[in-house]
């Protein structure tokens, strides 16, 4: 380090066209994968080399959680198992009472030749980590390519809806859940059937934009998934509206403000679903075989 | 504290590269780490910091492949968009190798400025990518990683050399 001068001439290759070289790199990636989602093979191998360090990190969580179990009293568990008692004998009855309903819908659904919609779940999981990107709202749940998920998938927690699979790695996902800027979800007043679109307002809630003012919508009514976009199945419960506010641009549209029924962190385990279209594809695929038509099977969409 | 010196009276024996390349590895594992919701937005972005140490301590080693691998790997480990960090990442390098010989000769607290200019350029490098993808922008106080990360300036000699708690002390 004592001569400088000897070092700043042998330097080989000029900085600026290092930094060209790699800052055109970098941006051809941002281009691929910011726009065009095309380079998850890089990522993902990436990922497993990181592997291991992302398990060092993971160690003091699992150490703290092991040591909160160890300390779980059993009037705790006593309680836990009580309410979870609770719980089944009035989810029995409503799987009863749901085994009726389902039947008879089916039998009219056969009698009005619908398409069945009956949905199995595909991948119960759980929850990793909140994600560490600061500009897009996601988790990252423990099921990936190895677990069949696929890119698009509904997941659903207790409570409702949570968001929609947006990357798919070999044994984790990540989840951008419904407040995220770019997740939008379509929706209906679970009152009266008022259909509209629910959009992630980046901020822990989601915005109704546009809704006519005469629009029958007021706070308290709850928002479930109208199934339209061939994604979220129909039903699902999304959110509540929490107040209504004019538009601030037009004097014939008003805006709902929706708090999403699945809170920040009183969600652990989570259900992700088959998207509703791979679903439609794999009913008509088996109609398809089983009676060969003339129509393309995909061709209806 | 002289924290690095080009022009000081103390002669650093060179870093061994396995000393770099561990700082990097725990810097990664630090940053991976769950930080969640408030607590990421304090989160020292401590492999940038350590591009700047290095590039500035020893410029003959640190060649451009490093903040650009380096910045892949912190994409894929926060899921930002690929190619994001390793851009910004580049241009710090860039920035502190042609200023090299200006922020080193400047002592600590100067010096901890001049870092602190570099980390918001490389934070506001990352807001411009994410404003290009129309991505969500974060809440403001996301930029609080920047000074949390530049006032860890001081101490990266006494963690990174290994004598570093003796280096006589030249500023005062």
């Amino acid at each position: 380090m004592g001569n400088h001068r000897q070092q700043l001439f042998n330097r080989g290759t000029p900085s600026w066209v290092v930094l060209l070289g790699y800052g055109f790199i970098s941006f051809l990636l941002i281009l691929v994968d910011g726009r065009f989602h095309q380079i998850d093979g890089l990522r993902q191998s990436l990922a497993l080399l990181e592997n291991p360090l992302e398990q060092v990190a993971h160690l003091p969580e699992a150490a703290m959680q092991s040591m909160a179990r160890a300390f779980e009293t059993t009037d705790q568990l006593r309680n836990q198992n009580q309410e979870l008692r609770r719980q089944l004998a009035t989810q029995s009855v409503q799987a009863l009472e749901a085994v009726t309903l389902s039947r008879d819908l089916n039998a009219l659904k056969d009698t009005l030749k619908l398409r069945d919609q009956q949905r199995e779940a595909q991948t119960v999981t759980e929850i990793l980590a909140m994600g560490h990107n600061p500009f897009v709202q996601n988790v990252l749940i423990g099921a990936g390519r190895n677990s069949g998920l696929v890119s698009g998938s509904p997941v659903i927690s207790l409570n409702g809806l949570l968001g929609q699979v947006t990357r798919v790695n070999l044994n984790t996902s990540e989840v951008a859940l419904l407040t995220d800027k770019n997740q939008s979800v379509p929706v209906e007043v679970a009152r009266n059937g008022v259909r509209t679109m629910a959009f992630g307002a980046g901020n822990g809630s989601l915005t109704l934009s546009y809704l006519p003012a005469e629009a029958d919508v007021m706070a308290g009514d709850l928002l479930v998934t109208s199934g339209i976009d061939l994604l979220y199945p129909a039903g699902l419960p999304v959110a509540v509206v929490k107040e209504l506010q004019n538009d601030p641009t037009s004097a014939s549209f008003k805006r709902a403000i929706c708090l999403p029924l699945v809170g920040n962190s009183d969600y652990r385990y989570v259900v992700v679903l088959n998207p509703a279209h791979v679903e439609a594809d794999l009913n008509t695929d088996a109609a398809h075989l089983d009676a060969p038509r003339t129509a393309p099977a995909r061709g209806k969409k | 504290m002289i924290g690095l010196a080009g022009t000081g009276t103390t002669l650093k024996r060179p870093a061994s590269r396995r000393r770099m390349i561990l700082s990097y590895l725990i810097a990664l594992v630090v940053m991976m780490l769950p930080w969640q919701g408030y607590s990421l937005f304090l989160r020292p972005d401590l492999v940038a910091l350590l591009i700047l140490y290095w590039s500035l301590r020893e410029p003959r080693r640190m060649g451009g492949w490093g903040p650009f691998v380096m910045g892949l790997l912190v994409d894929v480990a926060d899921g930002t968009t690929l190619g994001m960090h390793s851009l910004s990442y580049s241009v710090i390098f860039f920035l502190a190798n042609s200023f090299r010989v200006r922020i080193l000769s400047f002592y600590i607290l100067h010096q901890t400025i001049q870092i602190f200019l570099l980390l918001l350029t490389e934070h506001l490098l990352n807001l411009a990518v994410v404003w290009f993808l129309k991505e969500g922008f974060p809440q403001w106080f996301w930029l609080l990683q920047v000074p949390i990360t530049a006032i860890l300036w001081p101490l990266l000699p006494r963690l990174l050399e290994r004598d570093g708690a003796n280096t006589p002390s030249t500023s005062s």
